[in-house]
């Protein structure tokens, strides 16, 4: 059950995202754009901060039954969203772009982004109707202002950016600069297969040496 | 640490048949004709793993598990040598020597049972070579590379200790990838969070040392004491191909140790954190992933002890079962690599 709720409310958090800063707010954000997004109260910060706003045992237990309903359907309409944005990605990756293809799937984004607004707002109201007045006041001093808490997750320290600025080439050859050919466990030829070794023995006539450990010296190479 | 030796690594390979075998497949050899040569070889094994000298019908000649010190592994080449000579082949019955320590403490020998067993020269063509490594057909194989930086922030130039330079094989399952190829659908150009199994992999294969001191555990007689991580990717553009591009990076903190109720622990006395910051790409075509270049950054403490051996005073062949002292703390950096998922891979 947790996990549901846990599920239910990172979908609030996209929620907020959407009517904050989706790549397609031109389109589809509501009038107001974050001014909406400041006026609703996220059930998460509602559950986290549930002893500063007062609420009792049953409005607890009331919020919760609310996000494990909507769990399962509020999910589908995420995944559904997802793919008709993947879906636009993908018309809009080629050459040459389709235009009535594009509308067409733009259409159906926005029809899915709809629904899933559509049902989160519904369920977000509901939450909020659990709230008296002064607890709606309270969590909205505690909600922090758009735009600072949903800003796309930014590298940790400058560590961090400066590996995140490196282009493809730039990492493929940092990583292949690491490998050394001169290790000495390669400079043995170490086969694997024990007939073929033993086949090799009996034609040069030379004992065979055998590694026996849990991973071999090559292609598993750590022991 | 034995074949590190430039002119052991020379003699073995003028000398010698070199053939690394998987201990599990000695341990619990498969059915059929090898599966009988794995059991012979593994009726005098003195320990579950070693290093096993065999004549050229599969008998075994001497066993050993470790070495005075380094002028004794000459000498044991010597050894072996001359007991082929006198051992070539199953005319006669060959009693297997073993010694815990070569040449110093020798250990019971064990007779011949007289049963030769016929050594086909090959495979039968239907025959999967029961080393051959089994893979899902699809699975991206790469390589794992590691390295700790010295204080100018440069790779350690020593590469014959596990904890100076790691190298080891990355699989990709066709599992993990499918879970990618969909996250990125439903993310369209958004930033996405990786699926776990993918994760899991990447992090689990970066650590220094031996396999012993796997962090994240899965190794009889470790335990993770903890394992947190967070990676994200997000769909770029891409100058080549068809293929979807995703830079990926994240951040992992893994902590592993000792099992804490003391179980199949050998009295080893170790502890393990890795701490990286990831960055990298990877390439899909459909589901199927076709590359990947990850790069991670961080730091990095090992350490490995058993209180059971007097490790300062010995030198390291006389103990390689239980490895040798590790204490490193300080950065490191890791590379994976993975092409085109491998040619002729196997349907499991």
């Amino acid at each position: 059950m947790i996990r549901r709720i846990v599920t239910s409310l990172q979908i609030f958090c996209l929620c907020a995202v959407l009517f904050a800063v989706s790549s397609t707010s031109a389109v589809a954000a509501p009038p107001g754009g974050n001014g909406i997004a400041n006026l609703l109260i996220s059930p998460e910060l509602i559950l986290q901060q549930s002893e500063k706003l007062g609420l009792t045992e049953n409005q607890v237990e009331d919020i919760r039954a609310i996000l494990k309903a909507a769990g399962p359907e509020l999910q589908a309409l995420q995944r559904k969203t997802g793919e008709a944005r993947g879906r636009l990605a993908e018309l809009l990756s080629g050459d040459e772009d389709d235009e009535e293809a594009v509308l067409k799937q733009l259409d159906q984004l926005l029809a899915a982004e709809k629904d899933q607004k559509r049902r989160q707002l519904g369920v977000m109201i509901r939450i909020r109707n659990r709230l008296t007045f002064e607890q709606r006041q309270t969590a909205a001093k505690l909600q922090p202002a758009r735009g600072q808490s949903d800003e796309p997750l930014a590298p940790r320290n400058s560590k961090v950016s400066a590996l995140a600025a490196r282009s493809f080439e730039e990492v493929q050859s940092d990583v292949k600069s690491l490998r050394k050919q001169d290790v000495a466990w390669r400079k043995i030829a170490w086969k694997t297969c024990l007939l073929e070794g033993l086949k090799e023995s009996r034609e040069q006539k030379k004992p065979i040496m055998l590694w026996i450990f849990i991973d071999r010296p090559i292609d598993d190479e750590r022991c | 640490m034995v074949f590190a030796n430039p002119e052991v690594v020379r003699r073995v390979n003028q000398e010698f048949i070199p053939v690394a075998l998987k201990a599990a497949m000695v341990n619990n050899p498969p059915s059929g004709i090898e599966g009988d040569l794995y059991a012979e070889i593994g009726r005098s094994k003195p320990a579950p793993q070693g290093i096993c000298t065999v004549n050229s019908d599969g008998k075994v000649l001497t066993w050993a598990l470790s070495f005075n010190d380094d002028r004794s592994i000459l000498k044991f080449l010597d050894h072996v040598g001359q007991r082929y000579k006198e051992n070539p082949d199953a005319e006669k019955p060959v009693t297997a020597e073993r010694f815990m320590r070569f040449p110093g403490r020798q250990l019971s020998d064990v007779k011949d049972v007289a049963r030769r067993i016929p050594v086909p020269s090959q495979h039968e063509d239907r025959d999967r070579c029961p080393a051959a490594p089994v893979l899902e057909s699809g699975t991206l194989v790469g390589t794992i590379i590691g390295r700790p930086l010295d204080e100018d922030g440069k790779p350690l130039a020593d590469t014959v200790r596990q904890e100076h330079y790691m190298e080891a094989r990355l699989e990709i399952s066709v599992l993990s990838q499918k879970q990618l190829a969909r996250a990125v659908r439903e993310a369209g150009g958004e930033r996405f969070r990786l699926p776990t199994e993918l994760t899991r992999t990447l992090v689990s294969g970066a650590f220094l040392g031996q396999l012993d001191v796997n962090p994240t555990g899965g190794v009889p007689g470790s335990e993770s004491k903890s394992k947190e991580w967070d990676f994200h990717g997000q769909r770029v553009a891409n100058a080549e191909g068809t293929a979807t591009r995703i830079r990926i990076d994240g951040h992992s903190s893994v902590e592993g140790g000792p099992d804490a109720r003391g179980r199949r622990t050998d009295g080893r006395d170790w502890e393990h954190r890795v701490t990286l910051d990831w960055h990298g790409f990877i390439e899909l075509e459909g589901q199927q992933m076709t590359k990947l270049v990850v790069l991670a950054s961080g730091d990095e403490r090992l350490r490995w002890g058993n209180a059971r051996f007097n490790f300062l005073k010995e030198p390291d062949a006389a103990h390689l079962m239980a490895g040798h002292p590790i204490d490193l703390d300080g950065g490191v950096r890791y590379g994976l690599f993975a092409g085109d998922p491998r040619p002729g891979a196997k349907s499991k």
